[in-house]
């Protein structure tokens, strides 16, 4: 039994599923399982000439305007050929809808761009003083004739080595309540005075930047959304891909299903534990399912989607400590991939809000207990 | 799969809620649960009267409303919100959806009528000695007399099996495990059991040349049994849901009012993790019995091969979720929790006893490791 | 204080003599079983107390001029696993772990004179009267008031969660003698006649269907002042006050009782042919691992205070450590028994008298009782290791 979606596929995934069919044979002839930028970046170009790059968005904007359940059966369709991601994901998933949403008309010429990946965009979000507790970010933004000038730092960004592009956020009121004083620009990271170093995780890998602004001018014109209500324009762009927790949870259920047959565990207690770890990802996979058909039957996402961001984080992190438990000595092998896995999933309790925080904002915004 | 619920479903939900916050509210389930019956009869009569719930998901033919496991777990789930004490889950759960699967006209004509309409009430009898609600522990035989059987051997913690009208016993024959219908006092003697759920009546039944009628399928009914116990898993897992919410349910109401420190104990992250912990697990386990019952509407159509997964899973995982909201529940009453008078330790003794009644979660995880390759 | 470090010079007795003669003392005057009756229980229970105090046996911390026998802290250790080997009886009431180290340190001569020797002997059973139904965690909020009268105080309030109120005579009480906001700095430390008039005992069910507690209401209940242990509204320090280092002698004491404890269960596990159950096997292997770490942890803290006077910070976390152990253990017990588990001690079926599935439910109050397990982590974090302590919290 799939759990995701066992509804008909409707013509948007069919179309999808033929197009694959067509691009996926010549592709892994040239890339194979490759995972580096330049595949990703050419997978990227490869569905954004078939017009699929990102079908969710807006006709005018180069998008396909799906719903969210055509939306969630075509990235299934996308796991069934075992699709790379693609190299702008950020661009795709998270500043193209914040451009479509707020940006002006010279901001949105930018959309195109993000579809084949000549902008490849990056979110400057996390600082090192402000991590669990975003608002209190402390890069600043001072008005200069028709310039911001910039200094800070900011952290944790992802693909932040190979970006073009950034969705900037920034303090424009130091004043202000700290929610209140945020402002969002759009910036080129060729500009004189960033500086941009790779961060390396404790798995050994490069996947995120640390980058450096020392008195970056911005033009006014890349102010994103009203100036000071940054925070307001980030909040409402995130919510914008409903679907991508649930094609989370539904990508952990595959994975664990499909790995755990593949195992051979005679141990009562690593079975046991393995078992254990079989179900929290079909029970991760059934919430999102859970979550899909009250989406597609109009009700709002919110609080469904922090459970099940929450219970994936758990079940992420758990799942790779059993691996490396069965793993056993071979675990203790450099490069082993059930060490990788467990290195890696470390972050997942930590990553787009702590399980800490997460548990707050559950307890609060959906139980209704009073704040600390 | 539904995963979901129509509005015609949700109005089932509320309208069992309302009659039971109105019939059975705490004091009333204190009352019975003291009482030499164990149920209140009335509110029984006016279950199947008012409201039809115990025929629901009975047949048609047989006088019931011919709806399936979705909406008998929404009952369920309902009941187990309540504490109601009633022997639903073992007449019309257990014993009932035994005879509805059965294939069995003769029986389902002969007892059916009776369970729906709530004059008669039935138990279904596996556990033995030594073994929880598995086929391979059976060891009560039952061999073939004149017209019928007799069975030889020992039941026990079998559900309401004190008050029963009608036993369903499952017992080793030379063809395997089969069930038998045992009515009447003739080789039964049954003694109650005094354990740890004073909401739920168990018992001790020992069978002495009891005089039986086989029901269900001719020839092998592994497969057959095999679905009534999952059946029953599943039925038991989504009156456990039911608990579980209303223990975070309880949790969270207390720790909004209950100010220690000159702020309500809510504010304290110590208590907001255990919450949010809490509700993490009861929406995992209302996916997980919301599933089951699913495929078990599909298993009693003639699909759902996935049936002993769903039951395994969600066996396993709302017993544990059960267990752990009722625990924390005493924990963050506090003093209060720990007293008789409040219903935190009712809803504790439940949900451990539930947790043990149909094999432990281990059991359910091993099974389930071997279902699906593990 | 009492209990010095080390043996007297006058002391010509070597541990392992007073050892012996502790052991013999307890192996042939052993009082034999508890009568099922509770009247005759406690009655056989006070007997028991009084003989061991007649032949010298009694307080082993407690001063001399007590009726204490004021060993050195070493022998304090000999004694308990001595009389925990035993398995005889401990005293009855709160009133010596709790009260009489506070009245030791803080009493006047008359108030030693008068309440030491009785409730040593067992003749008098002390009972605690802290906790409120709206002053739990937050014992400081408390509200039963003490107004002064004269010669007396006259108390009015509530008190809950009185280990053995229903017997006893005298009820150490926190009273409220400042204002309403006045929290720690309003607080007096008083002892009540629980036979005075207005005062009012009702035994309380808790979830085991036992009544192991009670609720005590005071109206206008005439205290007098002469039983006031230190100073009006400076009775909070007095609450934590102990004696030598007997707490860690306590450790010891539930690390043996636990020892004996998993071996019982083990044996019971063998006994059912569960041992061949790997899963059984992995449990019953960490309850060993850590009740034997229970056991070197409370013989570190002793070590500590043997060779530097003072307890270090495995203290701390001793009683969080052994409390949550006694939770998981007891369920472990009832799962391990599956259904058979669940029968309680009145059922002819129930397994060794149903005494697992009653410490399951016990076991509850265990992360409850005397500062919640949430508390006590708090207190760690904040004590021990130095966490900045929570802004919203009201000044200690």
């Amino acid at each position: 039994m799939t759990v995701t979606i066992d509804a008909d596929l409707g013509a948007p995934a069919r179309e999808l599923r033929a197009y694959l069919d067509s691009i996926v044979p010549g592709y892994r002839e040239r890339w194979g399982r490759d995972s580096s930028f330049e595949a990703t970046l050419a997978w990227q170009k490869l569905l954004a000439a078939g017009g699929w790059a990102a079908p969710s968005w807006p006709e005018w904007a180069g998008g396909r305007a799906l719903g969210v359940l055509d939306r969630v059966a075509c990235d299934a369709e996308l796991a069934r050929v075992d699709a790379p991601m693609m190299a702008g994901v950020l661009g795709l998933q998270n500043v193209g809808p914040a451009l479509i949403m707020f940006g002006t008309d010279e901001q949105k010429a930018s959309l195109p761009r993000i579809l084949t990946g000549e902008e490849i965009w990056c979110q400057g979000f996390s600082e090192p003083g402000a991590g669990s507790d975003l608002a209190a970010l402390s890069t600043r933004a001072v008005a200069e004739g028709d310039d911001f000038v910039v200094n800070g730092q900011k952290v944790w960004t992802s693909q932040g080595m190979q970006g073009t592009h950034m969705m900037l956020l920034v303090r424009t009121d130091p004043e202000a309540p700290k929610h209140k004083g945020i402002s969002v620009l759009t910036v080129r990271l060729d500009s004189p005075g960033v500086e941009r170093r790779p961060l390396r995780q404790l798995t050994g890998e490069s996947e995120f930047a640390e980058v450096f602004f020392t008195d970056v001018r911005v033009p006014k014109t890349a102010l994103l959304g009203p100036v000071n209500e940054g925070w307001r324009v980030t909040m409402a762009t995130l919510g914008y891909e409903r679907t991508g927790i649930i094609n989370l949870a539904s990508a952990l259920q595959r994975d664990v299903e499909s790995l755990v047959t593949g195992l051979t565990v005679e141990d009562p207690l690593l079975r046991d534990e393995l078992t254990r770890r079989w179900m929290d990802a079909r029970l991760t996979g059934l919430l999102g399912a859970r979550a899909l058909a009250a989406l597609g039957e109009g009700g709002k996402p919110g609080a469904a989607q922090s459970v099940i961001k929450a219970v994936w984080s758990r079940t992420t992190a758990e799942l790779g400590e059993t691996l490396m438990a069965v793993a056993g000595e071979q675990a203790l092998l450099a490069e082993n991939p059930a060490a990788m896995r467990f290195l890696r999933s470390r972050a997942s309790t930590i990553a787009a809000g702590t399980t800490e925080v997460m548990k707050n904002l559950l307890a609060e915004q959906v139980l209704g207990l009073p704040k600390s | 799969m539904t995963l979901t619920f129509t509005d015609e479903q949700e109005e089932l939900r509320a309208s069992v809620r309302r009659f039971l916050a109105d019939k059975s509210p705490s004091e009333a389930v204190r009352r019975w649960m003291e009482s030499e019956e164990g149920h209140d009869p009335a509110v029984w009569r006016q279950m199947a009267e008012q409201l039809g719930l115990q025929g629901l998901a009975l047949p048609e033919e047989y006088g019931g409303a011919g709806y399936g496991p979705v909406e008998l777990g929404i009952v369920l789930e309902e009941m187990g919100r309540a504490l109601l004490p009633a022997p639903f889950l073992s007449s019309v759960a257990l014993a009932g959806q035994a005879l509805a699967v059965s294939g069995d006209d003769a029986a389902k004509q002969r007892w059916l009528p009776g369970i729906v309409d709530g004059t008669r009430t039935a138990a279904l009898a596996v556990s033995e000695e030594g073994s929880s609600w598995t086929l391979e522990g059976v060891r009560t035989t039952a061999t073939p007399k004149g017209e019928g059987w007799a069975l030889e051997g020992t039941k026990t913690f079998v559900i309401d099996g004190g008050s029963a009208d009608l036993l369903l016993v499952v017992a080793r024959t030379d063809e395997g495990p089969a069930l038998f219908a045992v009515e009447g006092a003739d080789g039964v003697s049954r003694s109650p059991l005094t354990a740890l759920d004073p909401t739920r009546r168990l018992a001790h039944v020992t069978l002495e040349a009891a005089p039986a009628v086989r029901v269900g399928p001719a020839g092998d009914q592994a497969g057959y049994l095999r679905d009534v116990l999952d059946l029953a898993i599943v039925a038991l897992a989504a009156e456990q849901v039911g608990a579980a919410q209303a223990c975070l349910d309880l949790s969270v109401e207390y720790a909004k009012i209950r100010v220690q420190f000159g702020r309500p104990i809510g504010s304290f992250q110590a208590i907001k993790h255990k919450c949010a912990d809490m509700l993490l697990e009861v929406e995992s386990a209302k996916s997980a019995v919301y599933n089951a019952a699913s495929v078990a509407a599909e298993r009693i159509a003639g699909a759902g091969e996935e049936l002993p997964i769903a039951a395994a899973l969600a066996g396993a995982y709302c017993s544990t979720t059960a267990v752990h909201a009722a625990k924390e529940t005493v924990q963050i009453h506090g003093g209060i929790g720990y007293t008789w008078e409040h219903d935190a330790h009712l809803y504790l003794k439940r949900a451990k006893s539930s947790e043990l009644l149909f094999g432990a979660p281990a059991a359910h995880r091993a099974r389930l490791a071997t279902l699906v390759g593990i | 204080m009492t209990g010095s470090l080390t043996a007297t010079p006058a002391d010509v007795e070597t541990d392992e003599e007073f050892r012996a003669r502790l052991r013999a003392f307890l192996t042939d005057h052993h009082p034999g079983k508890r009568p099922r009756d509770v009247v005759e229980g406690r009655a056989w229970h006070k007997a028991w107390l009084a003989r061991l105090f007649d032949a010298g046996f009694a307080g082993p911390s407690f001063p001399r001029e007590y009726g204490g026998m004021d060993l050195p802290f070493t022998r304090q250790v000999i004694y308990q696993e001595e009389y925990n080997r035993a398995r005889v009886p401990g005293p009855q009431g709160t009133g010596l772990g709790i009260a009489a180290p506070t009245l030791v340190k803080y009493g006047t001569e008359e108030q030693k004179q008068q309440f030491l020797r009785p409730m040593i002997r067992g003749d008098k059973v002390w009972a605690q009267g802290y906790s409120e139904p709206e002053a739990g965690s937050d014992l400081p909020s408390l509200r039963t008031t003490a107004r002064r009268e004269g010669d007396s105080y006259v108390v009015d309030g509530q008190k809950v969660w009185n280990t053995h109120a229903d017997y006893a005579d005298i009820l150490f009480t926190l009273v409220r003698t400042g204002t309403p906001e006045s929290r720690q700095k309003g607080i007096t430390y008083l002892l009540i006649d629980a036979h005075a008039p207005g005062v009012t005992v009702r035994p309380l069910r808790d979830i085991t269907g036992g009544t192991h507690f009670s609720e005590i209401f005071f109206d206008a209940v005439r205290v007098p002042v002469a039983n006031r242990i230190g100073e009006e509204n400076e009775g909070w320090p007095l609450v934590r006050t102990s004696l030598g280092h007997e707490r860690a002698a306590g450790a010891m004491n539930q690390a043996a009782l636990y020892r004996r404890v998993v071996t019982e269960l083990t044996a019971l596990a063998k006994e059912r042919g569960l041992t061949a159950d790997p899963l059984v096997r992995d449990r019953l292997a960490d309850f060993e691992v850590r009740v034997r770490i229970m056991r070197y942890t409370g013989m570190r803290v002793i070590a500590d205070i043997v060779s530097r006077g003072e307890p270090g910070p495995a203290s701390s976390t001793s009683r969080l450590f052994i409390t949550t152990f006694e939770q998981d253990l007891h369920e472990f017990a009832v799962d391990m028994l599956g259904a058979d588990g669940l029968l309680l001690r009145d059922d002819p079926r129930s397994v060794q008298r149903g005494r697992w599935v009653g410490g399951f439910l016990s076991t509850r109050a265990s992360t409850i009782g005397a500062g919640t397990a949430e508390i006590q982590r708090n207190t760690i974090a904040e004590q021990v290791l130095g966490l900045p302590r929570d802004p919203a919290m009201p000044p200690r």
